[in-house]
């Protein structure tokens, strides 16, 4: 799958930016202590702005750079080219951070450490047979701090692997279930258009960080604390919108039926939270938003 | 909270789907890191709501962040906490008027021939009416300074006296409680001679809203920033833009605590005898903030004292020399607190000072 990337042809303008933002920071930026001269760092620049909206916007450009992490992306940029020095940067500073990440979301040693491992060699680039060595530090653009960055990836090779291996282990069990010739068991609800079409359009209504709220809780099963941390609220506030959210969808969606035709009985029945129709409906298949095979890496553009 | 949504409502958000293109680990790492700007984040948070590996992904991350030091999370149940008298604020002003209204007509303070300013003092009871004397304002100073307060300061300066007298009504103050001790209208000219006035927490929720209300305004506006009273019973007072016009105390169960404009800290067992403290030291001191028996002062060159016992033995704290001068203490607690420099850095510790992590 691929990553979105906007890229265009920097224009002239766009191009000044980007040199003179290249020779004003080429100082602060350290990369003179990895052998990266200032022209080359404004390539680097130059390579980060293009894959961006504001690669044809002065000002959009302007502040772009000023946005990104300069010095960190010099780094990964050094690594990546194979600077020994910068190496010994990289390695004193994200080393231990990039082992307690992995294991903070593997959760168990050895796969904690597989993970990191596998990471390091993507990121040192080890080349395959008769292919040209890349490394992964080249798609870091220092949007983030590279040492988010390096959890980010983590996650999600760590994504890629449990779903793989997820599959294998739910065959296996079911193999030693003695239930290999097991038929699938149809879904007798019969579920009403309207209902199907008043959620839909009411859902399509919501702003994206309610729908991503709706999501993570009721389909991914996050707790308030998980959600309230990545979204830097408290836990109340993540709860009470949570409230409103439901509140106000079920009460549109009952509406909408009931426009459409339904009696407020049928509504009501409808919106239940449990229904006894549902018991035979394997609810974690049919919620599964995942996409098959790997979702990441797959066509990744360069940075 | 309930976990159950209507197997409609989990269909239909089960059955949006975000396509092929993923946001790449940069823009999913700006977002975990709230850096990513406004427009962007929002199609990110379109796709997360779309996208179940994304979200996977995401959470995966952000959990395992370090998590926030100790003393940050307490500061920020602590902000939380704060936050939710904040609705309370609306009512301040109606009630400051009312104490202020109560204050005149029961109990005038401004006779002619005495100094403008009541003061109720920490452990003694108000006189009584018409008698009530000055404790430690001196009156010559007091009636230079006069020039300085127009009418609505004179009106303003009876509110931590209508404030003090709210306190003595309820009881004496715990022990434990920190105090905030706010005296600003001292004149400009001249060493800082500040006359503390006691407000309690006890007095209200939103006692450090009208602790800065009841501050006596000086005749030209200054830009005094309260920073500090997070928590159980911290607090610091920092220097705004007028340092001559401005006194940054605090007090405690072992008295009362000041900086003086001039950058000396001063201790006074009772009010108005003041004593220099840390004098070997050639920092100037910006801050002093009182949690309990812990006094932390800070000041220049990154320099920050701790006493445990009161102010009887000081121990000068590991911040780096460059660490800038220190202008805000913050405490929750005897162990956790947060410093902050004038170049804008924060340090913080979760043992009462042992060790300091530059946040």
């Amino acid at each position: 799958m691929a990553s979105a990337h906007a890229t265009g042809p920097l224009d002239s303008a766009v191009s000044a930016v980007v040199r003179g933002f290249a020779a004003e920071h080429y100082r602060d930026s350290g990369a003179e202590q990895f052998g990266i001269d200032q022209d080359g760092l404004a390539e680097i620049l130059t390579g980060v702005v293009s894959q961006r909206d504001c690669a044809t916007d002065e000002p959009g450009a302007r502040d772009f750079l000023t946005s990104i992490r300069l010095e960190e992306l010099v780094l990964a940029r050094a690594c990546a080219a194979g600077n020994d020095r910068a190496w010994e940067v990289f390695l004193t500073r994200y080393r231990a951070t990039l082992y307690e990440s992995a294991y903070k979301i593997a959760r168990e040693e050895s796969a904690a450490r597989e993970l990191a491992d596998s990471l390091y060699a993507e990121l040192y680039g080890v080349s395959e047979k008769g292919k040209e060595r890349a490394s992964k530090l080249l798609y870091y653009q220092g949007r983030g701090s590279l040492q988010g960055w390096l959890r980010t990836v983590l996650a999600q090779e760590y994504v890629n692997r449990y779903r793989i291996t997820r599959r294998e282990t739910s065959l296996d069990n079911a193999l030693e279930d003695g239930r290999q010739f097991e038929a699938k068991e149809e879904d007798v609800s019969v579920a009403d258009p309207r209902v199907e079409s008043a959620a839909s359009a009411e859902l399509a209504a919501l702003e994206p960080e309610e729908r991503f709220l709706l999501a993570a809780y009721y389909l991914d099963h996050r707790t308030l604390a998980e959600i309230a941390k990545l979204q830097r609220v408290h836990e109340s506030t993540i709860s009470r919108k949570l409230e409103r959210v439901t509140t106000g969808l079920r009460k549109r969606i009952r509406k909408r039926m009931m426009q459409a035709g339904m009696s407020p009985r049928q509504a009501d029945e409808a919106l239940q939270d449990v229904d006894v129709r549902d018991l035979r409906v394997n609810v974690g298949e049919t919620l599964r938003q995942e996409t098959p095979g790997g979702a990441f890496y797959k066509s990744e553009g360069k940075g | 909270m309930n976990r159950q949504l209507p197997k409609p409502i989990k269909e239909a958000l089960a059955r949006q789907a975000a396509g092929d293109v993923h946001p790449s680990a940069d823009a999913l790492t700006a977002f975990v890191e709230h850096s990513l700007p406004q427009r962007e984040s929002q199609r990110v948070t379109e796709h997360l709501a779309q996208c179940a590996d994304c979200r996977e992904v995401v959470f995966l991350a952000s959990n395992a962040m370090e998590e926030p030091s100790g003393a940050e999370q307490k500061l920020a149940a602590a902000t939380a906490t704060r936050l939710g008298w904040r609705r309370w604020w609306v009512w301040v002003p109606a009630i400051a008027a009312a104490l202020v209204i109560v204050g005149i007509v029961s109990q005038p303070l401004f006779k002619p021939g005495q100094p403008e300013r009541a003061v109720a003092v920490k452990g003694l009871p108000p006189g009584p009416p018409n008698t009530q004397q000055p404790v430690t304002a001196a009156p010559a100073r007091e009636s230079e300074s006069q020039p300085l307060l127009n009418s609505s300061a004179k009106i303003e300066a009876e509110k931590p006296t209508a404030k003090a007298r709210v306190r003595t009504k309820q009881e004496k103050p715990d022990a434990n409680l920190t105090e905030t001790v706010i005296a600003d209208n001292i004149p400009r000219e001249g060493p800082a001679t500040p006359t503390p006035v006691a407000v309690p927490k006890s007095v209200s929720p939103s006692s450090e809203a009208l602790g800065i209300a009841a501050v006596p305004v000086p005749a030209a506006p200054t830009h005094n920033t309260f920073v500090g009273g997070e928590g159980q019973g911290a607090s610091s007072f920092v220097a705004g833009t007028r340092p001559q016009a401005m006194l940054r105390a605090a007090s405690g169960a072992h008295g009362f605590w000041r900086v003086t404009s001039d950058g000396h800290l001063e201790h006074a067992t009772t009010p108005g005898n003041w004593t220099p403290v840390l004098t070997d030291q050639p920092a100037t001191f910006r801050v002093v903030s009182v949690v309990g028996n812990n006094i932390w002062a800070g000041g220049s060159g990154g320099a920050l004292f701790h006493s445990s016992d009161g102010g009887q033995n000081w121990s000068k704290q590991p911040l780096a020399a460059d660490a800038g001068a220190i202008v805000s203490i913050r405490f929750s607690d005897a162990e956790h607190g947060v410093v902050i420099t004038d170049g804008g850095s924060q340090w913080g510790t979760s043992d009462g000072g042992v060790t300091w992590t530059k946040e």
